[in-house]
C-alpha cells in the first residue's frame, strides 16, 4: 500500500504538470505549440514584459492566468472538502456545507446591491472574503459547546447558517433588479476575466491553509479512529479540529471569494482521491490537491472550448464529467472503500 | 450550495430573457369600439413605448417597474393616476384586475394570461424581436386600441427613418466598414450576436458585427481579443472599466482609438419606436461627421 501511495504521489505531480501544458495549448482561438512555448519561454525570462501581438496577449493575460487560477482554485475546493469530511465525519460534506460559502456568496452580493462601483477592482472579492469570515466566526460560536468543538453541532450551526444566508440571497436577488444578472453570474462561478491580480489575492490563503492541514493530518487520523483513543495517544483533539476548521475555511473563502461556487469539484475529488490513495490525510491531502487541480484544469478547458468561440460555465462541466467519472470509479472499488 | 439557487435563478433568468424583447403593460382611457375610454395594462416596456407614442398615455392603467419611458411616466406612477403592478417577473395580480383593464399587453407568455383570460379581459403577447415585427407589433396595437391611423403614421415614419440610414450607410464602401462588438456585460461578456436586434442595427448603421454566434452569447475573452473590434457598443456604462481594468485588450483597435462607447441600452434591444435614435446613434459613432 505504501509502494502505492508514493507510486500515486509521485505520478499525480507529473500529470498535473502534462494538463497545465496542454491547456495552455488549446483554446478558442488556436496558437500554434511552438508558438505557445516561445512565448511562454520569452515571459519567464522577462525578455517579453509588453505583449504586443494578439497571440501574446491572448497566451499571457488571458489564457495562463486563467489555467492557474483554475488549478489553484480546483485544488482549494478538493483540499478544503476532503478536510471538512474528515474533520465533520460526514462523508456529504464539501467546502459549501458550513455556510462559509454561503457567506462569501452574501458578502459578493451585499457588495454588488450597495457598492455602486463594486464591479471594479478587488471589491467583490474582499467583501466575499469579508463575508465569509463572518459566516465562519458565527458557526464556530453556534457549534462550540464549552469550549469544545462537536461534531454534530458544527456541522448542524453550519448547516443552519448556511439556509439562511442562501435566503438571504434570494432576497437580495429579488430586490436587485439590473445587478440580478451580475448575481446570478456570481453565483454561477466561473474562472474567465478574472487575470493575474486574482491569484495573487489567494494564493497566500491557499499556502497557510495547505500548511496547516499537512501539519495536522497525522492528528485528524487519530481522531477519525475515535476521540478518545487519539486523546489517549497524546493528540490535542479540540486544538487540532478547531485549527482544521479554520484552515479549510480559509482555503473555501479565498476560493470562493474569486471564483463565485463552482460545484462538485469538492465533494467528488476528494471521494475519488480516497478510492486511489485511501484515506491516510498524510497522503489524501497532496493527493486532493493535485487532483482537484487536474480535474478543475480539464473541465474548464473543455467548458471554454466546446463551443468555441462562445463558452458554457465551468460548473456544468464539473457535474456533466465528474458524475460518470466517478460512478465508474465507485463501481470498480467499492468494495474496498473505506472513508 | 450553487445546487440551491440553481432553480430560482434560472427561473428568474429565463424569464428575463424573455421580457427582453417585450414592454411593460399599460392600460389606456383611449376610446374603444363602444366609445368608452379604454383601460390598458402593460406588462412590457416596448408596449408602453408604443402606447405613449401612439398618444395613448391616457389610457394605460398600469405599467412595470421596467417602464421608464416616456419621462412623464415616473411622475403619473409617482401621483398614482398609473399603478405600478409589478416587476414583469412578480406581476401583481391583484392588483392588475382591481383595475379593471379592457385590454392587457404582454410581452411574454406568462401564467397570468390564462387567469385574465378567465376573468374575460383581453390580453395579447407582442413580443416582436425584430424591426420588421416592431413595425408590425406598432400597426397590431394601432388595431386593438382603435388608434390604425396613429399607428400607420408611427410604423411608416419609424420605418423611413431606419431606412434612410440603411440606405446611406449601404452607399459607403465595404472597406470602410467597422467591426463592431455589442457588449451587454462585461463580467460575463455576454455579447450580441447574430439574429439579435442589435445585430440588426449594426449592419443597418453600416457596421460589421464581430459575433457570429446565434443570438446572445457568452464570448470567449480570447475569441475577443483575436477578432478585434474597431468599436465597442456597451449597452450599459462599461467603458471605464474596460479602460481600467482590462490589460489585455490594451492593443484592440478600439481601445488604442478610444473607440468605445456607452449608450443607452434601451435604445438599441427595446422593441419600441426608438430604435430609429438607437441606429442614428450608431450610425454616428461608425461613420463621425457623414
Amino acid at each position: 500500500m505504501r509502494g502505492k501511495r508514493l507510486l500515486v504521489l509521485s505520478i499525480l505531480p507529473l500529470l498535473a504538470a502534462v494538463a497545465l501544458v496542454v491547456a495552455v495549448g488549446i483554446g478558442a482561438v488556436a496558437v500554434p505549440p511552438l508558438e505557445v512555448a516561445k512565448i511562454i519561454g520569452g515571459f519567464l525570462r522577462g525578455t517579453l514584459s509588453q505583449p504586443s501581438i494578439p497571440a501574446e496577449t491572448i497566451i499571457l493575460q488571458v489564457r495562463l492566468p486563467r489555467i492557474l487560477l483554475g488549478f489553484l482554485i480546483g485544488a482549494s475546493l478538493s483540499l478544503a472538502g476532503t478536510a471538512f469530511q474528515g474533520l465533520l465525519q460526514n462523508p456529504l460534506a464539501d467546502p459549501y456545507t458550513i455556510g462559509v460559502s454561503s457567506g462569501a456568496a452574501v458578502g459578493a452580493t451585499a457588495a454588488l446591491l450597495l457598492i455602486p462601483e463594486a464591479s471594479s477592482g478587488f471589491i467583490i472579492p474582499l467583501c466575499g472574503f469579508a463575508g465569509a469570515l463572518l459566516a465562519l466566526f458565527i458557526v464556530y460560536k453556534l457549534g462550540s459547546v464549552g469550549g469544545r468543538l462537536p461534531v454534530v453541532t458544527v456541522l448542524l450551526a453550519g448547516v443552519v447558517v448556511s439556509s439562511f444566508l442562501s435566503a438571504v440571497i434570494s432576497l437580495g436577488m429579488l430586490l436587485a433588479g439590473e445587478q440580478m444578472r451580475n448575481i446570478f453570474f456570481w453565483l454561477a462561478g466561473g474562472l474567465g476575466q478574472r487575470g493575474w491580480g486574482y491569484l495573487a489575492l489567494i494564493t497566500p490563503y491557499f499556502i497557510v491553509g495547505l500548511l496547516v492541514l499537512l501539519y495536522l493530518a497525522r492528528d485528524l487520523n487519530l481522531i477519525l479512529l475515535g476521540e478518545e483513543d487519539a486523546l489517549s495517544l497524546g493528540v490535542e483533539v479540540e486544538r487540532t479540529k478547531r485549527w482544521i476548521l479554520v484552515a479549510a475555511s480559509l482555503i473555501t473563502a479565498g476560493a470562493v471569494s474569486v471564483s463565485g461556487l463552482i460545484g462538485f469539484v469538492g465533494l467528488i475529488v476528494p471521494h475519488a482521491m480516497r478510492i486511489i490513495i485511501g484515506p491516510d490525510h498524510r497522503y489524501l491531502f497532496p493527493a486532493a490537491l493535485f487532483g482537484g487541480g487536474i480535474f478543475l484544469v480539464a473541465t474548464d478547458t473543455f467548458a471554454r472550448t466546446v463551443i468555441a468561440p462562445a463558452e458554457i460555465p465551468v460548473g456544468i462541466v464539473t457535474a456533466f464529467l465528474g458524475a460518470p467519472f466517478f460512478v465508474y470509479l465507485l463501481r470498480r472499488h467499492r468494495e474496498k472503500y473505506r472513508f | 450550495m450553487m445546487k440551491r439557487y440553481w432553480l430560482p435563478v434560472l427561473v428568474l433568468m429565463i424569464s428575463m430573457m424573455l421580457l427582453l424583447p417585450a414592454g411593460c403593460g399599460v392600460a389606456e382611457k383611449g376610446s374603444g369600439e363602444d366609445g368608452e375610454q379604454l383601460r390598458i395594462a402593460s406588462v412590457m416596456p416596448s408596449n408602453t413605448e408604443i402606447l405613449f407614442a401612439l398618444g395613448l398615455g391616457d389610457a394605460v392603467v398600469g405599467v412595470t417597474d421596467f417602464c421608464n419611458y416616456p419621462p412623464e411616466l415616473a411622475g403619473a406612477v409617482e401621483d398614482g393616476s398609473i399603478k405600478s403592478i409589478g416587476d414583469s417577473f412578480n406581476l401583481n395580480e391583484e392588483l392588475l384586475v382591481s383595475l379593471e383593464p379592457d385590454l392587457v399587453l404582454f410581452g411574454f407568455a406568462s401564467d397570468a394570461i390564462e387567469n385574465l383570460d378567465n376573468l374575460g379581459i383581453k390580453t395579447e403577447v407582442i413580443a416582436p424581436t425584430s424591426l420588421e415585427e416592431t413595425y408590425a407589433s406598432i400597426r397590431r396595437i394601432g388595431e386593438l386600441t382603435a388608434s390604425e391611423a396613429a399607428a400607420e403614421k408611427l410604423a411608416s415614419d419609424m420605418e423611413a427613418a431606419i431606412e434612410a440610414i440603411r440606405e446611406k450607410a449601404a452607399a459607403l464602401p465595404e472597406e470602410n466598414k467597422p467591426r463592431v462588438l455589442m457588449l451587454l456585460d462585461l463580467d460575463s461578456l455576454y455579447v450580441a450576436g447574430a439574429g439579435t436586434l442589435e445585430d440588426e442595427l449594426i449592419a443597418a448603421a453600416g457596421g460589421i458585427n464581430m459575433v457570429d454566434e446565434e443570438q446572445y452569447a457568452q464570448l470567449s475573452e480570447e475569441a475577443l481579443i483575436e477578432g478585434n473590434p474597431d468599436i465597442i457598443v456597451c449597452t450599459f456604462p462599461l467603458k471605464e472599466r474596460i479602460l481600467s481594468e482590462k490589460e489585455g485588450w490594451k492593443n484592440l483597435n478600439a481601445v488604442m482609438n478610444e473607440a468605445i462607447y456607452d449608450l443607452d441600452g434601451d435604445l438599441l434591444n427595446r422593441p419600441g419606436p426608438r430604435l430609429a435614435q438607437g441606429l442614428e446613434l450608431l450610425y454616428g459613432i461608425f461613420y463621425p461627421g457623414q
